[in-house]
């Protein structure tokens, strides 16, 4: 039989256990604040903005782009069209449904990508632009809390769902307990090694008439890359608007207009 | 016919200097052909040896598939059948052995390369792997100096008989900072593109290969089979190697049509290596499986425009080069017939025919053609065997990458011989026909007039 000082000392060590289990999240907390992210992503409607992407890689000069992004998120259509530099005017990434076409001013010609197309040869995906996806994507587990930098966070794993094909397997977000907005987004590969972690340290909060409620926009993400340690993307989004949109920009014709 | 050679060989011994002048250039400008053809011979022969033992069977039954429209694997699903057949159907073979082929990038700690990496059975295509030999040290190492006792290569090919190892080339040693034993990061999407890693350790460093060694590097077919995310069923390529490499246009036709029969999908025939069809493929919007057989040549058509250049460069210079000795020879001809007037205007007088006057002419250009080629085709396959035997080195990169090898390597074919013969004999006997020509119409009484003056 236990003597009564062991048992105040299993009690005082299970202690420091007991309010971590009471800082952490259930798992319909868990997958909550996964919906409440894309949720509050989510647009439905039309989506425009101007992005800035800065590539520094190793040994090299930085390369930065000017792009435009238009979106139709309740129809899955989406484009890019780089307006700066000169030399990468007029290229355009067009995707319809399932199909991601890049267009080349330079040899007018229309070229259809894979879904993991390095924007203009940047680290930057298609899905970095793109509408939050991550509860159709991906199945979620609370890890663990903790902070990152002043912000007490939460950081959930999400897994993969089988059958759905995405970049990154396996994603580790640390959101912040307060608002539960994603601070931190680090994608592993299928072995599970670290590949990428990205950084939002801004957002901004906007009112969509579509979706009669208010959209939070990534307004900077900074993406280091985690095998090339020296390479890293940031993307600045700036001048968003959520009124609708013309048709006409979601089609071919309209991008070699531009293009000429 | 006889009397006419013994006229013509006279005449050459007499006017010796001139004999050996224009002689002498003759052989050079042949030399020079035969080494050039055998440069060109050199680099085709090497261009063979590398590709059957770097990226292709003489044929291969490879193909695509695609997942999606956007999507485009190089693999040959369910390849069981098509290997039954290649070995039921090809009795030219030597061997079949399968391969697994992908794209992805080795990241070191300072640097990273895009670059092929084919999944090999070592056991099973030693033989076909024999042409790769370990890099020296100094190829990758800078400041790099043997101490005493110290091998100048390290790692062993034969490593990749395990899986957790990679070979790479010289050039990405050097690029990448690695030497044996170094652990890199290979990554690259598996075919239903998701992102997937694996360290592995660099196992050897091989000697480059020119050109084609920057599109290769090696690792155990478990190990990409695993990055991959390839089913047992699935693999890369079947590769045949044939007794002959003769053989490969038939055996081509012969497996086309076959696998056509067996009910697959067949791609059409373009000649270039897969990974060049990947862009093209990725858009286009059918799914599923695509067979293609390919051909060595096929698989190093980028390599062609190397032949190319230089067979354009043989073109150009040795044309120069003919028109000079041409012109040479067509002014010792007409010195020939300036000092021999008189004697033509007596061979004339007394009843040689002005075709007969043309024939001694042709032969004089004829023996002097003849003897300058001959001598100068002996001259170029001495130089190429001297050449072949020292074993140069290639220093440069850009010419080990322009001749396809680390060392000079010539051959000469009896076929570059017989057509350096052939074009220079033509050549040289159409120059000196004009003036033959212009010698038989000489009239015998200007001939004779020019004695009496």
């Amino acid at each position: 039989m236990m003597n009564w000082t062991a048992f105040v000392w299993v009690c005082l060590a299970a202690v420091p256990s007991w309010v971590r289990a009471a800082e952490g999240l259930t798992q319909a907390q868990a997958l909550n604040i996964v919906k409440l992210v894309d949720d509050r992503q989510r647009n439905s409607g039309d989506y425009t903005s101007l992005a800035y992407v800065k590539e520094t890689e190793k040994k090299k000069d930085p390369r930065v782009f000017q792009a435009m992004v238009y979106r139709r998120d309740e129809d899955n259509k989406f484009l890019i069209l780089f307006t700066k530099p000169k030399e990468e005017a007029g290229k355009g990434y067009l995707k319809i449904d399932k199909n991601l076409w890049m267009y080349d001013p330079n040899t007018g010609k229309w070229e259809r990508r894979t879904e993991r197309e390095r924007i203009g040869g940047t680290n930057s995906r298609r899905e970095d632009f793109d509408e939050s996806r991550l509860t159709e994507e991906y199945d979620t587990v609370y890890e663990s809390s903790g902070k990152l930098g002043s912000y007490d966070t939460h950081t959930l794993k999400l897994t993969a769902k089988p059958k759905v094909d995405v970049a990154y397997p396996i994603i580790k977000l640390t959101v912040d307990k307060k608002d539960s907005n994603v601070l931190k987004r680090a994608e592993y590969s299928l072995s599970g090694k670290l590949m990428r972690t990205t950084y939002y340290p801004k957002w901004n909060k906007k009112f969509s008439p579509s979706k009669n409620a208010d959209v939070w926009i990534p307004e900077e993400m900074r993406i280091f890359d985690e095998l090339e340690k020296a390479n890293k993307t940031v993307i600045l989004i700036k001048e968003t608007d959520l009124k609708k949109l013309d048709s006409s920009i979601f089609t071919k014709a309209w991008i070699e207009s531009k293009s000429r | 016919m006889f009397q006419f050679l013994r006229i013509a060989a006279r005449n050459l011994w007499l006017h010796q200097t001139r004999t050996l002048l224009i002689g002498g250039a003759i052989v050079v400008v042949t030399t020079l052909l035969v080494v050039l053809l055998s440069v060109t011979s050199g680099i085709q022969k090497t261009i063979l040896r590398n590709s059957t033992a770097l990226a292709s069977g003489h044929v291969n039954i490879a193909g695509f598939f695609k997942l999606s429209q956007t999507s485009a694997s190089a693999i040959v699903t369910d390849y069981e059948p098509l290997l039954e057949l290649a070995k039921k159907e090809v009795p030219e073979a030597d061997l079949i052995y399968l391969r697994l082929k992908s794209f992805g990038k080795i990241i070191s700690d300072t640097s990273s390369i895009m670059a092929p990496i084919w999944g090999i059975d070592y056991a099973a295509e030693k033989e076909i792997l024999k042409p790769l030999i370990l890099a020296k040290k100094a190829a990758y190492l800078p400041q790099f100096k043997p101490g005493p006792g110290e091998s100048e290569t390290e790692g062993n090919l034969a490593a990749l008989a395990q899986p957790g190892g990679i070979a790479v080339f010289a050039s990405h040693a050097k690029k990448l900072k690695v030497r044996v034993g170094d652990t890199v990061t290979v990554s690259l999407p598996t075919y239903r593109n998701i992102y997937n890693t694996k360290d592995v350790r660099v196992v050897a460093v091989l000697a480059d290969m020119g050109m084609m060694s920057a599109f290769s590097t090696f690792m155990h077919q478990d190990d990409i089979r695993t990055l991959y995310q390839i089913p047992l069923k699935t693999t890369g390529q079947i590769m045949i190697s044939l007794k002959n490499a003769a053989d490969v246009p038939k055996v081509d036709e012969r497996l086309r049509k076959l696998v056509g029969e067996q009910g697959h999908v067949l791609m059409e025939k373009e000649s270039q290596p897969y990974w060049m069809k990947f862009d093209r493929v990725s858009g286009e919007s059918w799914t599923g499986q695509r067979i293609d057989v390919t051909t060595w040549q096929d698989e190093t058509s980028y390599v062609k425009w190397v032949l190319s250049l230089l067979s354009a460069l043989t073109v150009v210079f040795i044309g120069i080069l003919l028109a000079i000795v041409s012109l040479g020879l067509i002014n010792t001809l007409w010195m020939a017939i300036r000092e021999r007037t008189s004697e033509i205007g007596t061979l004339r007088a007394i009843g040689l025919q002005r075709g007969q006057v043309l024939v001694m002419f042709l032969y004089e250009a004829l023996l002097l053609s003849i003897g300058g080629i001959a001598v100068g085709i002996l001259v170029g396959i001495t130089i190429t065997s001297l050449i072949n035997a020292a074993h140069i080195p290639i220093q440069s990169e850009v010419f080990q990458m322009f001749l396809m090898s680390n060392v000079v390597e010539l051959s000469v074919q009896s076929g570059d011989l017989l057509f350096a013969f052939g074009i220079l004999s033509a050549c040289l006997v159409a120059a000196s026909l004009y003036p033959s020509y212009k010698a038989s119409k000489m009239k015998p009484i200007t001939a004779i007039q020019a004695v009496t003056t």
